[in-house]
């Protein structure tokens, strides 16, 4: 029993290394990237832009607005009318620390780290990677690189929205619904709104980007020969993905407490 | 006149056994192999993306097998490849698969790019939409861009990959000129035809015909 624990744990090590070493490998491949033109290589990195960070947008809007929403009317039913200032602290504690760069996160992985794992499989299956190699262009330059910073960068924009307007959007129904003024909310939210606490919540994203881009390329490029491999490789995807984050989360949590 | 390509006793897979041939530099060659997977694998081995499990293989003075991923890139942009489906990325459209390789290494300037890309899909007689997606051309249409990419690179070396069967007799004869025109058109230039096919390659004007067909392990 304690020899099979072993070797989860040296397994579950080899594939951190193997995660850490493609997202490191990314940023020298980047500057080959920018040494040799760059152009396709770019568009590859809007593409993942567009469809990880503006395409996400809206459903990042509603989800934020309602969890504010739900958040303020938690605290208000639980501490009661003239708790402002609480309600304001409590928002940034919950939502900026926590909740947005793990939602965005989760919202990432279930729309396009399914997308990207599907896509590569697609591509490795029908031997449109061996068609990029044998043209000089290596994946993990043309294909990796790009959508590692395109998800690193979309969640890190994506999740700056939705802590405006979990912050906002709580307002919004903190005011209408018990009539609490701006000045005490705001009072609440920027007597803890540190640079750092910011610092920490975006640093958090973007680890959360570049680790769901890299499991997600990593299951696409190692899917097996038939078709049917592609959904395991993109529900497999999404389950390692959930796990890393909510490992990554707990031990930024851990780390701050102590 | 040197080799461009050898292979000396190469075993890979369960495809190949004991696979020798020698493809002399500057001559347009058609290989006859026993299936249409040899070809995917021996393309696969002379660009250092699989290994064999004996032999050795030369390809421009150079063995892909111990190259390292630097030499095996540079060997790579020598070599071009025109692949049965035309070796397209699907999401990519028609003209940013055709300048893809040009675009990637900066070779000239984009008015230039422009200009060779245009006249390559002229030259092949290219004529449906330049913004149309891979998965809506025909097999002749996506053979037609991945023949204007390959001679965009301008190679010493060009592998077909079984391009002249599934094709009509005009779009074969069409194919077929043009391979023979580019392959005169650069001194030293090698030509290997891959395919299963005898009969696709027949009418052909090959300067050496290589029989793979034996040397199979499952024929």
């Amino acid at each position: 029993m304690l020899a099979s624990l072993a070797d989860r744990v040296t397994a579950l090590i080899d594939y951190l290394y193997d995660l850490g070493e493609m997202i490191l490998g990314a940023f020298p491949n980047c500057l080959t990237a920018i040494r040799q033109g760059a152009r396709p290589v770019f568009s590859v990195y809007l593409r993942q832009v567009y469809f990880t960070g503006l395409e996400a947008f809206k459903i990042i809007l509603v989800t934020a607005l309602l969890i504010g929403t739900v958040v303020i009317t938690q605290i208000v039913s639980i501490a009661g009318a003239g708790s402002e200032t609480l309600t304001g602290k409590v928002i940034v504690w919950i939502v900026v620390r926590e909740l947005a760069p793990l939602l965005t996160a989760i919202i990432v992985v279930a729309r396009s780290g399914t997308a990207i794992a599907a896509e590569l499989s697609q591509m490795k299956i029908s031997g449109e990677i061996d068609c990029l190699e044998s043209l000089g262009i290596p994946a993990a330059t043309y294909l990796i690189m790009p959508r590692i910073f395109g998800v690193a960068s979309a969640v890190l924009v994506l999740t700056i929205y939705f802590e405006v307007a979990a912050v906002l959007g709580g307002f919004l129904v903190a005011s209408l619904g018990w009539l609490v003024p701006w000045e005490q909310y705001a009072q609440g939210v920027f007597s803890v709104l540190t640079i750092f606490e910011l610092a920490v919540s975006l640093a958090k994203s973007i680890l959360f980007g570049l680790v769901i881009a890299a499991i997600c390329c990593r299951k696409g490029l190692n899917v097996g020969k038939s078709v049917t491999n592609i959904p395991q490789a993109a529900t497999k995807a999404v389950m390692q993905s959930l796990f890393l984050l909510f490992l990554i989360d707990g031990a930024f949590s851990l780390f701050f407490l102590l | 006149m040197e080799q461009a390509i050898n292979f000396d006793k190469v075993v890979a897979d369960e495809l190949l056994e004991e696979v020798s041939f020698t493809v002399p530099g500057g001559c347009l060659a058609a290989a006859v192999t026993a299936r249409q997977e040899e070809n995917a694998l021996q393309v696969r081995l002379m660009l250092g993306m699989a290994k064999p499990v004996s032999g050795g293989i030369t390809v421009l003075g150079e063995d892909p097998c111990t190259a390292s991923a630097k030499a095996l890139n540079a060997l790579r942009r020598r070599v071009a490849v025109v692949y049965s489906g035309g070796g397209l990325i699907s999401n990519l459209k028609v003209w940013e698969n055709l300048v893809l390789p040009l675009e990637y290494y900066a070779l000239y300037p984009p008015g230039e790019i422009e200009e060779r890309g245009m006249r390559a899909l002229q030259r092949v007689g290219y004529a449906a939409g330049l913004m149309e997606l891979p998965g809506h051309l025909s097999l002749h249409g996506r053979r037609q861009v991945g023949l204007a990419r390959a001679m965009l690179v301008d190679p010493q070396l060009i592998i077909y990959d079984e391009i002249l069967t599934g094709l009509s007799g005009d779009e074969r004869s069409s194919i077929m000129e043009t391979v023979a025109a580019f392959h005169r058109e650069m001194p030293g230039r090698t030509s290997l035809l891959l395919t299963a096919n005898e009969e696709s390659v027949r009418e052909m004007p090959v300067e050496i015909r290589i029989a793979l067909k034996r040397s199979s392990m499952h024929d």
